[in-house]
């Protein structure tokens, strides 16, 4: 891989089991034994079980180190899916996702916060689970607290919080982990109106820098449009388009006026 | 065996994250409390002198003295794997925000749940040495042997916590499994009665196949007994540490990939 590619995702197949009822997909333990005993002769394979459906279909395409890309699709088109494989809680089934650089992902926010903890002490355990060190943390502490703009409630324990505070120090903590690539699942912007213009202006501002890699997922195509240097159009289980912003904008309107006039 | 290495390189690489999330699990057990960290040594307290109690004047089937003693070397350890297995099982779909939000190697969750149990039963030990003391059951030498029958309990118990998580997250039957063969396991397990008074002789070598026994015994051999832990049962627990830690292991990892989907 060439050392100014980012993110490189070759031929990248997913798939999940498909649910028709809620029991459907699960298996009696002795089945499953049974299965598993049978499944080792057989050679088993995701891509083969008939009770999997393609999320993903042999998906490729390549970030360049410093580059803003966004993913958009429709509802169910994998957009969420690709983004937890580029940071490592998804495998592919088949396929291969090289990623160079340190990852952090804004997928859902909060991630490992105790409701009985404080604020200082949600600030650690969450900053540890997005790949600081503990000295990181102690020297991007002030700035953490003060950008959430929580000073007063730093040693309440956060079940104390409204849902706006918690969500802004949930922010902070990880808009400060600053790391090589940086993945975004449609949380670009919490709080009141003043703080989500205070976080895509922050966002803004590291797109700008050219320092960062990004992948956005969002469905706010103005805001893509605005930030990204390139976007994925995702038609489930593969892409469709991958282009600069206006035209897989044009196309993914394309497709949405095609889909509701039926 | 690289597998098992990858393995625990991972939690090498995590180890900050752990400590912190086994302090904060320790912590949190209380928080909010009155007593707070008190309840640590007044939960044992309380649940052995109401064993003490049955055992001495309701059923009178135990004639041992200093018995408060010898139920509470037992009670402990015991405590530590009853809440790692029945813990341990529910890590995973409990906790499973830290592995589908976040990218945490899965064994970092079982792994934390031991270890607090452990911190917990270390925690309480100084109560259990003190009523030693107070019955004038001085410790021996041997005392030294502590670290390695409690390294071998470590042993055991995360592949147990391994094990049961992974199964959890596919067949949520497990925790309730656990939560009532743990009943059972205790009363088939010499904590509140002495293997050596066992009803039959004849019967001694069924007890043997409980590794339970083999690991809580060293511990009464150590405060009660006051002997050497017997090396036999120390070479059994080690060797039923190996073999749990290594099929907890290649379960895990066997079911690994699975297991973010499946939350």
């Amino acid at each position: 891989m060439t050392d100014d590619i980012a993110i490189r995702v070759e031929g990248v197949t997913k798939r999940f089991k498909k649910y028709r009822s809620i029991t459907a997909g699960r298996t009696s333990l002795k089945t499953a034994a049974v299965e598993w005993l049978r499944n080792r002769r057989t050679a088993y394979h995701r891509l083969t079980d008939p009770n999997r459906f393609d999320v993903l279909r042999d998906v490729s395409f390549d970030v360049r180190r410093g580059e803003t890309v966004g993913l958009i699709g429709r509802n169910g088109a994998g957009k969420s899916t690709l983004l937890k494989m580029i940071a490592g809680i998804y495998r592919p089934d088949a396929g291969k996702i090289t990623v160079n650089g340190r990852v952090a992902a804004l997928i859902e926010l909060g991630a490992g916060f105790h409701p009985d903890f404080t604020g200082r002490e949600n600030i650690l355990i969450n900053a540890l689970i997005l790949g600081l060190s503990k000295r990181q943390v102690a020297e991007r502490f002030d700035r953490i607290v003060q950008y959430a703009e929580i000073d007063d409630f730093i040693d309440a324990p956060v079940r104390a919080y409204s849902s706006g505070m918690f969500m802004r120090l949930a922010f902070s903590v990880a808009i400060h982990v600053d790391p090589e690539i940086l993945l975004i699942d449609e949380v670009l912007a919490v709080g009141d109106e003043a703080f989500q213009q205070k976080c895509l202006a922050t966002i803004e501002e590291r797109v700008r820098s050219k320092r960062q890699t990004t992948v956005i997922v969002s469905h706010d195509l103005d805001l893509v449009g605005k930030l990204c240097d390139k976007l994925v159009l995702l038609q489930p289980p593969s892409v469709l388009v991958s282009s600069e912003p206006q035209r897989a904008i044009q196309e993914f309107r394309h497709l949405l006026s095609q889909a509701t006039r039926v | 065996m690289k597998i098992v290495f990858d393995h625990f390189a991972e939690l090498y690489k995590y180890r900050v994250l752990i400590e912190s999330l086994v302090w904060r699990d320790v912590k949190a057990r209380y928080r909010g409390s009155v007593f707070g960290f008190l309840w640590t040594f007044l939960n044992p307290l309380i649940l052995l002198l109401v064993y003490r109690a049955i055992f001495k004047y309701v059923t009178q089937a135990v004639d041992m003295p200093y018995y408060a003693v010898f139920l509470f070397v037992g009670l402990l350890p015991w405590l530590w794997l009853a809440g790692s297995a029945t813990n341990g099982s529910i890590s995973i779909t409990q906790n499973g925000a830290l592995i589908t939000r976040a990218c945490i190697p899965p064994q970092v969750l079982p792994a934390v749940v031991v270890l607090s149990n452990l911190v917990n039963f270390l925690l309480a030990l100084p109560v259990a040495v003190g009523a030693a003391l107070f019955y004038q059951l001085y410790p021996t030498p041997w005392l030294v042997l502590l670290p390695l029958v409690i390294a071998i309990m470590l042993v055991f118990l995360y592949g147990t916590a391994l094990f049961l998580s992974a199964i959890t997250v596919h067949f949520r039957d497990v925790q309730f499994l656990v939560q009532n063969l743990i009943l059972v396991w205790f009363f088939l397990t010499p904590i509140a009665y002495d293997l050596a008074q066992a009803p039959a002789a004849k019967y001694r070598k069924y007890f043997l196949a409980n590794p339970a026994t083999a690991l809580l015994v060293p511990f009464q051999q150590l405060f009660y007994h006051r002997t050497a832990p017997d090396p036999a049962y120390l070479g059994l627990a080690a060797a039923w540490a190996v073999v749990v830690a290594f099929v907890g292991i290649k379960v895990f990892e066997a079911m690994r990939d699975t297991l973010v989907e499946e939350l």
